[in-house]
């Protein structure tokens, strides 16, 4: 019921024609292409209940965009199957596109030529909303995004942040039962982020909508979602709730320390995380800290010890690290 | 409905606030007109003629030419192919639109646009004509009206079904480009079909192409026979119908194509 997505053995190939660099190897692709089939999302699954927020992360090239762009039916799958909210996105039903919405962080969905208000008048009409209470929410959130001064300029002329709030404002205001936000505070400044950020807590607590939501800024992730999906390599690695995955690595705190004398890495007995020429960060279960601290400095190996709890960025690296190593 | 409106309305709004002056468009219709008219008149020098057509007659011909592309004339192939291949076709099929309604009212804002932009002429020409205004044979414009309507609506079908040839081929410009010059030629842009050899008029007559132009113009200089304008709109319904069949059946198959680059 409502904005459940359930994504089962989601694939998804593309075939790429590759070329070396250069004029001849240009040339050569005309007569025969170099065809190379990668697989962008290999067989995936997860479940995001209706009204939960989802973190949706990886590297660069992990396949999440790719994986939005099949769960709001723009992209068929290659095989495999998606649910969200009860429709098949692969279908495009009207109803379905009428259920989310969707904003790229790094692709204009406004048409350019048009100023915001033209674009949202006809996002008005196009998923036939309530004229007054559509005016409400875009009155009320382009405040609170301070871009209700930039309504009469052309879309064209927009600042990157200005045009993503819009975007944003457009996508929220048709009431969708799933928001899928690929990157949505990209480009944006640090106050506008925290304002989007509250925004989309709001959203969630007041109307239930699911969101999904990708990004590279932890920050917005442990601010607001409750439940993460790490992918790599098309793959799913964890799922679970953000809560979880912070406790799982609850006992264990980073000591960073100036290089000492005495400074020998296999002296250590933890696992380095961090080395540069000078520091050298490790990572030691919480209970012996204080011990450690100690050994540290009588020995001679490190001094000015700092110690720190992990921050999300550390724990996904490692989690990335930990599936790299097997 | 209202969605196809307010998407209409966006369009002609994109026409107003950007590229379309008077000027520009004026010039459009105008230079290709004269540059015609020139040339068949140093062709047919007085009252000499071929097929029975004068310079007199191939000049009203072209300004026919320029009257009716005015209406028919946009170019919705390349605009469906800008938009598969730069992914901006995304933005279409995520609204809650019909994916050809949505081109098709595109194509009526921009045209209702243009109209906009040479009123202020067209009113010139209606008031410095308004004494036959009141004598306007009624069935004559209904026909005119009718087969300009068909035109545009088989202009847009057919090149809805070549757009979506994108889906399939990486870089259509050069199948574009042909298709262009093929089907003006086709229809009669550049010359009346019936000064063709007997050859191609048969080609024509087994193509849709003719009601693009010739066929509309020629009910406009009131060349036509009533029993061949009805065969002719019959025929014309007939091609749109398959061709909204074909421009279907190609979306659905090429949205399994589409790969929605960038992101
Ligand atoms: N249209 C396409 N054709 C061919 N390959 C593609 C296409 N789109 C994406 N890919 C490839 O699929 C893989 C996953 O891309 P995707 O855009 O989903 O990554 P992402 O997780 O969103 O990365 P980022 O964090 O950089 O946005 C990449 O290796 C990319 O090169
Ligand atoms: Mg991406």
């Amino acid at each position: 019921m409502g904005g459940t997505i359930e994504v089962n053995n989601l694939e998804k190939h593309f075939v790429v024609t590759e070329r070396a660099p250069g004029l001849k190897s240009a040339l050569a692709t005309v007569f025969k292409r170099h065809k190379k089939q990668i697989a962008a999302v290999n067989k995936i699954n997860f479940t995001v209940p209706a009204g939960t927020i989802v973190g949706f992360i990886g590297q660069n090239g992990a396949g999440k965009t790719t994986t939005i762009k099949m769960l709001t039916g723009t992209l068929y799958p290659s095989s495999g199957s998606i649910n969200v909210a009860g429709f098949n996105p692969s279908e495009r039903t009207q109803a379905f596109r009428r259920d989310i919405s969707v904003v790229m962080g790094n692709k204009a969905q406004i048409m350019l030529d048009l100023t915001p208000n033209d674009y949202l008048q006809l996002i008005q009409v196009m998923y036939d909303v309530d004229p007054i209470t559509f005016e409400q929410n875009v009155n009320e959130m382009t405040e609170l995004l301070h871009v209700n001064h930039r309504l009469n300029v052309q879309a064209r002329k927009l600042s990157l942040g200005e045009r993503m709030k819009v975007e944003f404002v457009a996508a929220v205001a048709t009431n969708p039962q799933v928001l899928f936000l690929d990157e949505p505070t990209i480009g944006l400044d640090v106050q506008s982020k925290r304002d989007i950020r509250q925004f989309i807590r709001c959203l969630n607590r007041d109307k239930q909508t699911t969101i999904f939501l990708t990004s590279h800024d932890m920050e917005d992730i442990s601010a607001v979602c409750d439940q993460m999906i790490l992918l790599n390599h098309g793959e799913v690695i964890w799922d679970g709730q953000l809560s979880q995955l912070m406790q799982e690595f609850d006992d264990y705190r980073y000591l960073s320390f100036e290089k000492g004398t005495a400074y020998q890495a296999d002296q250590l007995g933890f696992p380095i995380m961090e080395e540069t020429f000078d520091r050298v960060t490790i990572k030691v279960p919480a209970a012996e800290v204080n011990v450690m601290t100690n050994r540290l400095i009588v020995n001679g190996l490190g001094t000015a010890v700092t110690v720190q709890d992990l921050q999300l960025d550390d724990i996904i690296l490692e989690v990335f690290n930990m599936e790299a190593q097997g | 409905m209202k969605k196809y409106l307010a998407v209409a309305q966006t369009s002609m709004k994109s026409v107003l606030a950007s590229k379309s002056s008077i000027f520009v468009l004026l010039a459009q219709a105008l230079i290709p007109t004269v540059v015609m008219a020139y040339l068949w008149t140093s062709i047919l020098p007085g009252h000499s003629a071929i097929q029975g057509m004068t310079a007199e007659t191939m000049i009203k011909y072209y300004i026919g030419v320029n009257v009716v592309n005015f209406f028919v004339w946009y170019a919705i192939d390349w605009e469906l192919n800008d938009d598969i291949h730069s992914g901006e076709l995304s933005n279409i099929v995520r609204r809650p639109v019909n994916m050809m309604g949505y081109y098709f009212s595109r194509m009526l804002g921009d045209r209702i646009a243009n109209l906009m932009v040479l009123a202020p002429i067209i009113l010139i020409i209606l008031v410095m004509h308004i004494k036959h205004i009141f004598s306007l044979d009624v069935i004559w414009f209904g026909q005119v009206f009718m087969t300009i309507l068909l035109a545009m609506l088989l202009w847009f079908a057919f090149g809805y079904v070549i757009g979506c040839l994108a889906y399939w081929f990486e870089n259509l410009f050069f199948v574009l480009i042909v298709k262009e010059i093929v089907v003006s030629f086709l229809a009669g842009y550049y010359l009346p079909l019936n000064l063709f050899p007997e050859i191609l008029k048969n080609l024509s007559n087994l193509l849709p192409f003719q009601y693009f132009s010739y066929f509309p113009i020629q009910t406009l200089l009131k060349q036509t026979l009533p029993i061949n304008w009805s065969i002719g709109i019959l025929i014309g319904l007939m091609w749109l119908i398959a061709l909204y069949g074909i421009g279907y059946w190609l979306n659905r198959l090429g949205a399994r194509h589409y790969s929605d680059v960038m992101g």
